[in-house]
């Protein structure tokens, strides 16, 4: 997978020079990033590193200071995050964000029917499709998600009752009930255990190859996002010190530097390996 | 190391938010004038275990014992009038208290005598606070916040001290008066867990090192070549992530 | 105009008194005290009880009455509730703190004596003394308020700034985690602080008494006063919170010498002075920031840290199942329970007569009223304190149309409802950005200000009597209109149905639970929200028509604010999201205090409504509400036999939860997730 870096396809999704600052603090620094197709992209960095905030540029919940966002060669630097949405772009939440009294089924049917059949919301009112079935059509549709994702089992049960993991895929499938392009998620292992991690790691493995879906991961976890990742950009300090595929990351002394938290080059004595 | 000697002995803890299992079976043990470090990435577990061994957050198995007596379900405030201090990360100050007033809320747990000498001596150690007690402490520089905070918790004498990331957004010269505090605690004998995300100083501090990952202990072990076992848990080499 | 000043200085200083005893609990406990203006009248009417009914003299009766059974109540309140609120949902602690302010007033009829006051005396003798101060005149009574505000604010700087315990309870309100890591126990404040706020709210009771009068309704409305204040002060500082009480006090009686006297326009004008406080602050904030939300207000980055997140315990085991949930599509069992319920209810009207039959023809139509709390608190999660008011103006529109324009009443009912549901969008679009707190606020001084402005006109009111409605004359015995109102609850409990399992419905409940989320796949909040106020409205306007037809008169005092608070308490208690809950909550409301009338000594009349504020107080404990945890029971029941019988035919559906039978989604989970 370590050869999608090298092909030249246009990107679904890139940033250039994107800028922020916060009163005089700069937390972002001129950074650019670009996600290419059915490919998974890692931004990492330690905490504080300005990582959440290029998260929240290239969702459309803050506006950069300078540089430019552009999804599917067109430029959305200016625009909302509910216009992105319609244009193919999804996202998850660190803490997730679910309707924690429908059950899972539920949440991908009207992630499904809105991306499908928006004008249900308000037809459904007067049309008494509340006492009658589901479409035939939507039911497959639903469960192949369900499946692909591992959930049938749980798709009765309402999210509060489900595990943190558990809950994120919930989350992940609601994503992709819209069939979005792009997918950003934000620290998607965060409060999860290994063989949790585990699972959500599959789960974005065959999003990538059975969808055709490219991600961004915003991670703490240094570790989970290398083995997963076709390309990785470390933040510190809010300026991109690194990027490159997994490999090149390991071995860059830069990011051991700023991962042991030390100034001095970090290839002088105990570090080398 | 047995659990009757032990000052602080942390057996088996597990805590949830929420649906989030936060530690898993973790366990620690400290002797009188030990500096642990406590390693690990951002939402590994660490400030997750310090603010259960505070009582801040109820733990759901297992047991912390400190001289001792089991104080797991204990309330924040008796763990601390025990004599465990927790010094929050971020800043531990009430920000809209005045300098003096944020060290008089610590001083009130000491005998009426005693409060005043007390104060007094918090400022010596720190001239900077003393010139600015009647400030606002939220108006104080990030340095100056993290010494009111380390004179807060040093004023009673506290038994054990569990410093959360206090160099975090510090600058350089500012972590290594840090530093240089918590050394002079560790010369006076004061048992202490450090929490740290960067490693090297914490290493060269501590007598011993705890990684957590994920809520687990990962490693646990002698600071000497720490740094390679910790490099390799961040970074993920010869994790069998790497693997496949 | 001197003269006008110090009568606005007394007004203002009693503001200033409730305001700062709301502030100071809201602020160390998190909790904001609609059971103020209840606590006052509580206090006050002991003070009555000691002074006016035992002949104290005035100093110990204050002693006796303010002093120390005001910090009594608080420490008692504090102990057996608010101490278990700080964790709990906004929607869990207005409601708890809503059955306190329902309970109070029938517990002080209980241990006082029930008869109407029609004048409260002042801590002052009587007559009163005058005095002339800067060739004008001040009343004792005026003076005293004055002399109470300032030992007030002087005596509580004092203690805040120069003492230990000040400094501890500042310690709180700055972050409760870290004074609990400074070795203080927050409890032992927490409850000081609530036992000064009662004996705050005791005090402003007994002086606002003689001009309030000594009602609960008059109470609440004195609280609205300080809620003013209140959102001035942005529920956080206590100067603020002073400095606009007292703002409000002078205003109002200084502006009153420039308008005519005892005319309906200058009452109208008074009336309305704390909702137009409420709403410029409210404007300004939202200038500056796109929202007004309360959850950013509270404690420190640690107290954040260390707060339960999502689904927090109670969340989790109020609605963790897919028993209930399987309902949602299709047909299942579980409808069962309503359908039978419904049934027994039908049967009612054939097996009662005469006084009980009109006591439940008024059940039914108060149920249809309590689907638009199911609908606007359930469904929207959204705390409305003011469906009273679209009652009202459903009850009154229909008289009018029906008896001033000589239109059929059941045409009437139905076009009131339509004339009442622009109201409800409006308040939805001018809360839509406010959180939930601030929503209650909002809607409870609306409703305050619609009794005051709109239903105490004489057109409406004709001197309490209100217009007399004329049944159609289908409808004229009491067991057709009983059948007729059962028949539109049935109706509208088919729309709600409907909607709550259709699309609609998954999207309001989405909206519900997690704003951020149903923004992400591309759901318009505002106009979810939008949706389910007008819907509520029209519901509410539509019962409050048929209670206009029942008792054919629409009397609009029946349709106060404080009333509309009693419905929302009998409501929860019962459950506020089923249907089922609806019609019995309707049924008890009018049945059990027919029974309690008939058949218990007279003293015990108001034990029902007592009762009912102690439901909505116990859903801090249960937030499904009491009989909704029956009815699952029995629902439960009912799924294992016919899951036995599917079992036995083959055909059975997946075994549901692990936990089966276990709620639909209650309170808890109703605004979203708790705030963190």
């Amino acid at each position: 997978m370590s050869a999608v870096s090298a092909v030249p396809a246009p990107p679904r999704m890139q940033c250039r020079d994107v800028t922020v600052r916060f009163g005089g603090v700069v937390a972002v620094n001129s950074v650019s990033l670009s996600i290419p197709p059915a490919s998974i992209v890692g931004l990492v960095g330690p905490n504080g590193a300005g990582k959440s905030t290029l998260f929240s540029v290239l969702s459309g919940l803050a506006r950069p200071n300078a540089g430019e966002v552009e999804f599917d060669g067109t430029d959305v630097t200016g625009t909302s995050a509910q216009h992105r949405a319609r244009l193919g772009l999804a996202r998850t939440f660190q803490h997730p964000e679910v309707f924690s009294g429908l059950t899972v089924r539920e949440h991908i049917t009207l992630a499904h029917r809105i991306s499908t059949r928006r004008s249900r919301i308000w037809s459904d009112m007067v049309t008494a499709r509340g006492f009658r079935r589901a479409g035939q059509e939507e039911v497959e549709r639903v469960d192949s998600l369900l499946e692909g994702l591992r959930l049938s089992r749980v798709a009765a049960q309402p999210v509060a009752a489900l595990s943190l993991g558990m809950t994120r895929l919930v989350e992940i499938a609601r994503a992709l009930a819209a069939n979005p392009t792009v997918l950003l998620l934000d620290e998607p292992s965060s409060g999860l255990d290994a063989q949790e991690t585990a699972q959500v790691v599959e789960v974005f493995r065959l999003a990538v190859e059975r969808r055709g879906v490219s991600l961004l991961l915003v991670e703490h976890d240094m570790s989970m996002v290398l083995g997963l990742c076709d390309y990785v950009h470390v933040l510190d300090f809010g300026v991109k010190i690194a990027s490159g595929t997994p490999d090149e990351i390991r071995a860059d002394p830069a990011v051991r530097a700023a991962y042991l938290g030390e100034e001095q080059a970090p290839e002088q004595g105990e570090v080398t390996s | 190391m047995t659990a009757a000697k032990a000052l602080l002995s942390v057996q088996a803890l597990n805590v949830r938010y929420g649906p989030a299992l936060a530690l898993q079976n973790v366990s620690l043990e400290l002797n009188r004038g030990d500096v642990v470090a406590v390693l690990g990435s951002n939402g590994a577990g660490k400030s997750t275990l310090a603010r259960t061994i505070s009582g801040l957050v109820p733990a759901a198995g297992g047991t912390v014992a400190f001289e001792g007596k089991d104080i797991t379900r204990r309330a924040a405030h008796r763990v601390r009038r025990d004599g465990i201090v927790y010094l929050p990360e971020g800043r531990g100050i009430f920000p809209a208290l005045t300098v003096t007033e944020n060290i008089r809320m610590a001083a009130d747990l000491l005998p009426r005598g005693q409060r005043r000498h007390a104060m007094d001596e918090a400022m010596e150690v720190f001239p900077n606070l003393a010139i600015r007690r009647g400030v606002k402490s939220g108006l104080l520089s990030g340095g100056e916040q993290q010494m009111l905070s380390l004179s807060r918790g040093l004023i009673t004498g506290p038994k054990l001290i569990i410093a959360d990331e206090m160099s975090l957004g510090l600058a350089p010269k500012l972590v290594d008066m840090v530093f240089d505090a918590l050394g002079r605690l560790k010369a006076a004998g004061v048992t202490m867990i450090i929490i740290e995300q960067f490693v090297h100083r914490a290493l060269k501090f501590a007598d011993q090192c705890v990684v957590l990952s994920r809520g687990q202990v990962a490693w646990q072990g002698a600071p000497e070549g720490a740094d390679q076992e910790i490099l390799a848990r961040y970074l993920g080499e010869g994790a069998d992530v790497t693997g496949d | 105009m001197l003269g006008y000043i110090f009568a606005g200085i007394a007004l203002g200083s009693i503001y200033a008194i409730a305001a700062s005893g709301l502030v100071i609990t809201y602020i160390s406990s998190g909790v904001l005290n609609f059971a103020f203006g209840s606590m006052a009248y509580f206090l006050a009417r002991f003070y009555y009880f000691l002074n006016t009914q035992e002949h104290w003299g005035a100093v110990p009766s204050v002693i006796v009455a303010v002093g120390l059974a005001g910090p009594g109540l608080g420490a008692f309140l504090y102990l057996v509730l608010f101490r278990y609120l700080r964790m709990a949902s906004s929607l869990i602690k207005i409601v708890s703190t809503i059955g306190v302010s329902v309970a109070l007033p029938p517990a002080a009829s209980l241990f006082f004596g029930g008869q109407t006051i029609t004048t409260a005396p002042g801590l002052s003798p009587t007559p009163e003394r005058v005095y002339t101060i800067f060739g004008a005149v001040a009343s004792l009574d005026e003076i005293i308020a004055f002399a109470c505000v300032l030992a007030v604010v002087i005596i509580g700087t004092l203690v805040l700034r120069l003492t230990g315990v000040g400094l501890r309870v500042r310690a709180m309100v700055d972050t409760p985690a870290l004074t609990s890591l400074s070795g203080v126990n927050p409890s032992v404040i927490s409850v000081g602080v609530w036992m000064v706020s009662t004996t705050l709210a005791g005090l402003a009771g007994v002086l606002a008494a003689p001009s309030t009068g000594l009602t609960p309704d008059g109470m609440t409305a004195l609280m609205a006063s300080a809620f003013a204040a209140l959102v001035a002060a942005r529920l956080r500082s206590l100067p603020a919170a002073v400095g606009v009480a007292m703002g409000m006090g002078i205003l109002t009686d200084v502006i009153q010498k420039y308008l005519p006297v005892n005319s309906s326009l200058t009452n109208a004008i008074l009336t309305s002075i704390p909702f137009f406080v409420i709403a410029a602050f409210l404007i300004i904030y939202l200038a500056f920031s796109r929202q007004v939300n309360e959850a950013a207000s509270t404690g420190g980055a640690l107290d954040h840290a260390i707060r339960p997140q999502g689904g927090s315990a109670a969340m989790a085991k109020s609605s963790a199942s897919a028993a209930v949930v399987a309902a949602r599509s299709g047909w299942s069992p579980y409808m069962l329970g309503p359908v039978v319920i419904i049934a027994i209810v039908a049967l009612l009207p054939i097996l009662l007569s005469g006084y009980w039959l009109t006591l439940l023809g008024t059940g039914l139509a108060f149920a249809v009223i309590f689907l638009s709390f199911t609908m606007v608190v359930g469904e929207g999660g959204m705390i409305w304190l003011c469906q009273a008011s679209f009652a009202a103006i459903g009850a009154i529109g229909t008289a009018q149309l029906a008896t001033s324009h000589g239109m059929n009443p059941l045409a009437a009912v139905l076009i009131a409802a339509l004339i009442a549901t622009p109201a409800g969008v409006v308040i939805g679009l001018l809360t839509i950005r406010l959180g939930n707190l601030y929503v209650a606020l909002v809607t409870l001084t609306f409703g305050l200000l619609a009794d005051t402005l709109i239903f105490t006109r004489n057109i409406f009111y004709q001197q309490g009597l209100g217009v007399p409605v004329t049944r159609p004359a289908f409808l004229v015995s009491d067991r057709n209109f009983a059948y007729f109102a059962l028949a539109v609850f049935i109706v509208i409990s088919l729309i709600v149905v409907n909607l709550r399992r259709s699309t609609t419905g998954l999207a309001l409940a989405a909206v519900r639970y997690s704003e951020p989320g149903a923004r992400t796949i591309g759901l318009s909040v505002l106009s979810m929200k939008l949706l389910v106020a007008a819907i509520a409205t029209f519901v509410a306007a539509l019962g409050g028509g048929l209670l206009a037809l029942n008792l054919q008169s629409a009397v609009p005092t029946s349709y106060s604010t404080f009333t509309g608070l009693i419905w929302l308490a009998v409501l929860v208690t019962v459950g506020v999201r089923s249907i089922t809950a609806a019609v019995l909550a309707g049924v008890a409301f009018t049945l059990l205090p027919g029974v309690f009338q008939t058949y218990l000594p007279a003293a015990w009349g108001n034990v029902p409504t007592l009762l009912f504020g102690l439901g909505a107080v116990l859903v801090a404990i249960n937030p499904d509400g009491q009989v909704a945890v029956n009815a699952r029971q029995f629902q439960s029941l009912i799924v294992r036999l016919a899951e036995r019988r599917n079992r036995r035919s083959g055909t059975g559906p997946p075994d549901p939860a692990p936990a089966g039978g276990t709620p639909p989604p209650g309170l808890a989970g109703l605004v979203g997730k708790a705030t963190r």
